[in-house]
């Protein structure tokens, strides 16, 4: 048998795994983020002066924050993708709340960590997210 | 007609048309290639030589039928005007109408066009592409119809038999350097394999470097090959290397661009590339950047190349000319009985005036467009980048005259040092002698200025001799190397060399070749659009409508994993440079408490 060709199982096995350094901050920010936004979509948050979507928006968001949870936990390719489009998404977002002269520094703050921490080196090679 | 004035033979330059014969190059055309070399006189036979004045005015002064290689230099001898020569518009209106009519195509036969030169590029490569097209229409630009009239003039008027090249052998600092010299009656690289330019004329060349050791024959050592974008060292390749140089019985093989001639070391297709020459800020920024979110990219060094998007095509799939070959070379030696070469500084062809130069003929051989002497014609040694390169049989000497001369600087600087030494103790001395005397005071000052001189002296020459010392143990490594028979990797000269397009990365889908077609077009079209419909909205439509470009780009390419992350790493930076600047007050004081911790942990570990 020739080396050089690894079995789909080995190749899993030898693919490094992201430290849990890494992985738990984005996990309890996904959750965190979801959670937050299930309650913003059954409560009253914008009168209490905290910023929320729209009901259907924010279960959407909930709901894809979850799924990006789930492919993290799970080492799958697709969870890194949706998480870090909806990092980006929500980054421009805050953005464009802090453009309007509406920040919301929190969520800003979160945004960007979980940007920072999937795009290191060490999640994108573990999720196969180098490049193309 | 007398087409080339015979040279009566020389002892010297039968050996050095032997030697022309011996490493004279295959040549490989791609498919579907037009214009093969094609000897001078046949072209100036047919020819009008032109004149045109400081005012722009062109006068005729001979008509086909009247040069000869011979007589062109005595018409232009008192000539003050730019001169050009003029085969390819000579042509009939009917013969250019035939040329366009269907069934007469005389370019490219056979070519197949590779996949879409826009595809292989990004947005800003097809935006300048868009611009270059549109400066044709003022720069000016050689008539399709003159190529095509040019292709049937050639294939009615070229002899079958063997292709001229022009030779040329010269000595210099050891090496025999051997230029061979290639004349085409057209470059059609744009209006047949949609490359940069078309001119009449072409001349291209490469040049073979020898040696010799024990006055023995001279081998070959290196080959450069002239090609777009390179200069210097990157033209030229180790004749011991496999991998990018060809030799077949001694002869090297050059893959010549189809339609521009341009000359290859290895098969294939070549994009363009121009060095984007940035601001040094701007390199630190990206290198900072790079380094903090180290991607597939980041070690690819500090060049930065922009794709342009032209394609040479040089698979060597058509016609061979050489040795062996199909078609064989008839060798003209390049001396200074070919009198055209020295005396006719004008163009060798149409001259339309394009500023940036593209589009008009060169010079022959020996000259630039603007009269100059060619670099690779007064100094083909420097052209390559081999003036510094000793011959491989000369090295170790020259090394170990180097080392001499090293030595003996070496020696010089001890001398030196051991002065300043005796200089600086004897000042010392004094010093002590007089620095308590409250009238020697004065005298005491100038002695220490003479003390702090002396020591700078001494520190400058004792740097120096340690470099000279280091210096001279690298030249002796290096002799050792060589004489064990070491030698340096064979492009270890070059940083960057001409690579084709691998064939796996060509590979692209229609659906892509369509929108690389159409893309830069609609994206013009849907900013004007947007731009006259809301003109209250007009930045932020013109930035949803390029991300929504980039974005369909990304998928047809199957980039978007990477779109996604640079989009997202770009907004958190500016995000985060919000956050700082907003919260910079209890960032600050956040970072003295912690350095605060961390000094004290330090220091208790320490007791501890």
């Amino acid at each position: 048998m020739t080396g050089s060709i690894a079995h789909p199982d080995e190749e899993a096995i030898q693919r490094p795994r992201p430290r849990m350094l890494l992985l738990v901050p984005v996990l309890v920010i996904l959750l965190a983020e979801a959670a937050y936004q299930v309650l913003s979509a059954f409560t009253n948050l914008r009168e209490l002066g905290l910023h929320s979507r729209a009901p259907a928006v924010a279960i959407l968001f909930a709901v894809l924050n979850l799924v990006a949870s789930v492919g993290l936990v799970s080492g799958m390719r697709l969870g890194w993708i949706l998480a870090m489009s909806l990092a980006g998404w929500n980054v421009g977002y805050f953005l464009v709340l802090w453009w309007i002269g509406e920040p919301a520094w929190i969520g800003m703050t979160l945004a960007v960590v979980i940007v920072f921490l999937l795009s290191s080196r060490e999640m994108r090679r573990a999720y196969r997210a180098h490049g193309a | 007609m007398t087409i080339r004035k015979t040279p009566k033979p020389k002892p010297r330059a039968a050996s050095d048309l032997e030697l022309l014969r011996r490493h004279e190059p295959i040549v490989r055309y791609t498919k579907g290639e037009t214009f093969f070399p094609l000897e001078v006189g046949t072209y100036l036979a047919h020819a009008t030589l032109w004149e045109r004045d400081a005012n722009g005015q062109a006068r005729v002064l001979a008509k086909p039928g009247q040069l000869t290689p011979a007589n062109i230099g005595e018409l232009v001898a008192d000539v003050e005007g730019r001169t050009f020569l003029n085969v390819a518009t000579e042509a009939s209106a009917a013969d250019m109408a035939r040329a366009i009519l269907p069934g007469q195509r005389v370019q490219a036969e056979g070519f197949r066009r590779g996949p879409g030169r826009l595809a292989r590029v990004g947005y800003l490569s097809r935006l300048a592409d868009a611009l270059f097209a549109g400066s044709l229409l003022l720069r000016g630009r050689v008539p399709g119809g003159i190529a095509r009239s040019s292709a049937l003039w050639y294939r009615a008027t070229a002899p079958d038999g063997p292709h001229p090249y022009y030779g040329r052998v010269l000595r210099d600092a050891g090496w025999t350097v051997l230029q061979y010299w290639f004349f085409y009656a057209y470059n059609d690289w744009r209006s047949a394999f949609h490359g940069a330019n078309d001119h009449e004329a072409d001349w291209e060349q490469i040049t073979l470097f020898l040696s010799s050791e024990d006055e023995g024959a001279p081998v070959p050592r290196w080959a450069a090959f002239a090609q777009h974008d390179y200069h210097g060292e990157a033209l030229r390749r180790r004749w011991d290397d496999a991998e990018q140089l060809q030799v077949v019985d001694g002869h090297p093989v050059v893959f010549a661009g189809a339609g521009s001639h341009a000359s290859y070391f290895v098969p294939g297709e070549y994009l363009a590339e121009q060095e984007l020459r940035l601001p040094r800020w701007m390199h630190l920024i990206a290198g900072a950047i790079g380094r903090l979110f180290p991607g597939e990219g980041a070690d690819r060094g500090q060049q930065r190349l922009v794709p342009i998007a032209f394609v040479d095509y040089a698979r060597g799939d058509g016609v061979s000319i050489g040795p062996g070959q199909a078609r064989e070379w008839s060798p003209v030696l390049l001396d200074e009985t070919q009198t055209w070469a020295f005396d006719y500084a004008g163009l060798w062809g149409v001259s339309i005036q394009d500023p940036f130069e593209g589009e008009d003929a060169p010079a022959g051989p020996v000259y630039n467009r603007d009269g100059s002497v060619r670099g690779s014609w007064f100094d083909p040694l420097g052209f390559s980048g081999l003036d510094r390169v000793p011959p491989p049989e000369d090295e170790v000497q020259e090394l170990v005259n180097r080392a001499e001369g090293v030595a003996a600087e070496r020696q010089a600087l001890s001398s030196e040092i051991d002065d300043i030494g005796r200089q600086l103790v004897a000042a010392g001395a004094e010093l002590e002698a007089i620095r308590h005397e409250a009238n020697l005071q004065h005298e005491a000052e100038q002695v220490r200025a003479q003390i702090a001189e002396l020591r700078e002296r001494n520190r400058r020459q004792r740097l120096a001799l340690t470099e000279t010392h280091t210096r001279g143990e690298a030249i002796e490594r290096r002799r050792e190397r060589l004489a064990s028979g070491i030698v340096d990797a064979p492009r270890a000269h070059v940083t960057r060399i001409a690579t084709p397009t691998p064939a796996g990365s060509v590979a692209y889908g229609r659906v892509l070749e369509l929108w690389a077609a159409l893309s830069i077009g609609l994206l013009l079209i849907g900013l004007v659009v947007a731009l006259l419909a809301a003109p209250a909205y007009g930045v932020i439509a013109a930035i949803i409508l390029i991300a929504a470009f980039v974005f369909i780009e990304s998928v047809l390419r199957g980039t978007v994993v990477a779109l996604v992350n640079t989009v997202s790493v770009a907004l958190a930076l500016i995000a985060s440079v919000i956050l700082a600047i907003h919260f910079w007050v209890p960032l600050v004081i956040a970072g003295a408490i912690v350095a605060g911790v961390f000094v004290i942990a330090q220091n208790l570990r320490e007791l501890g």
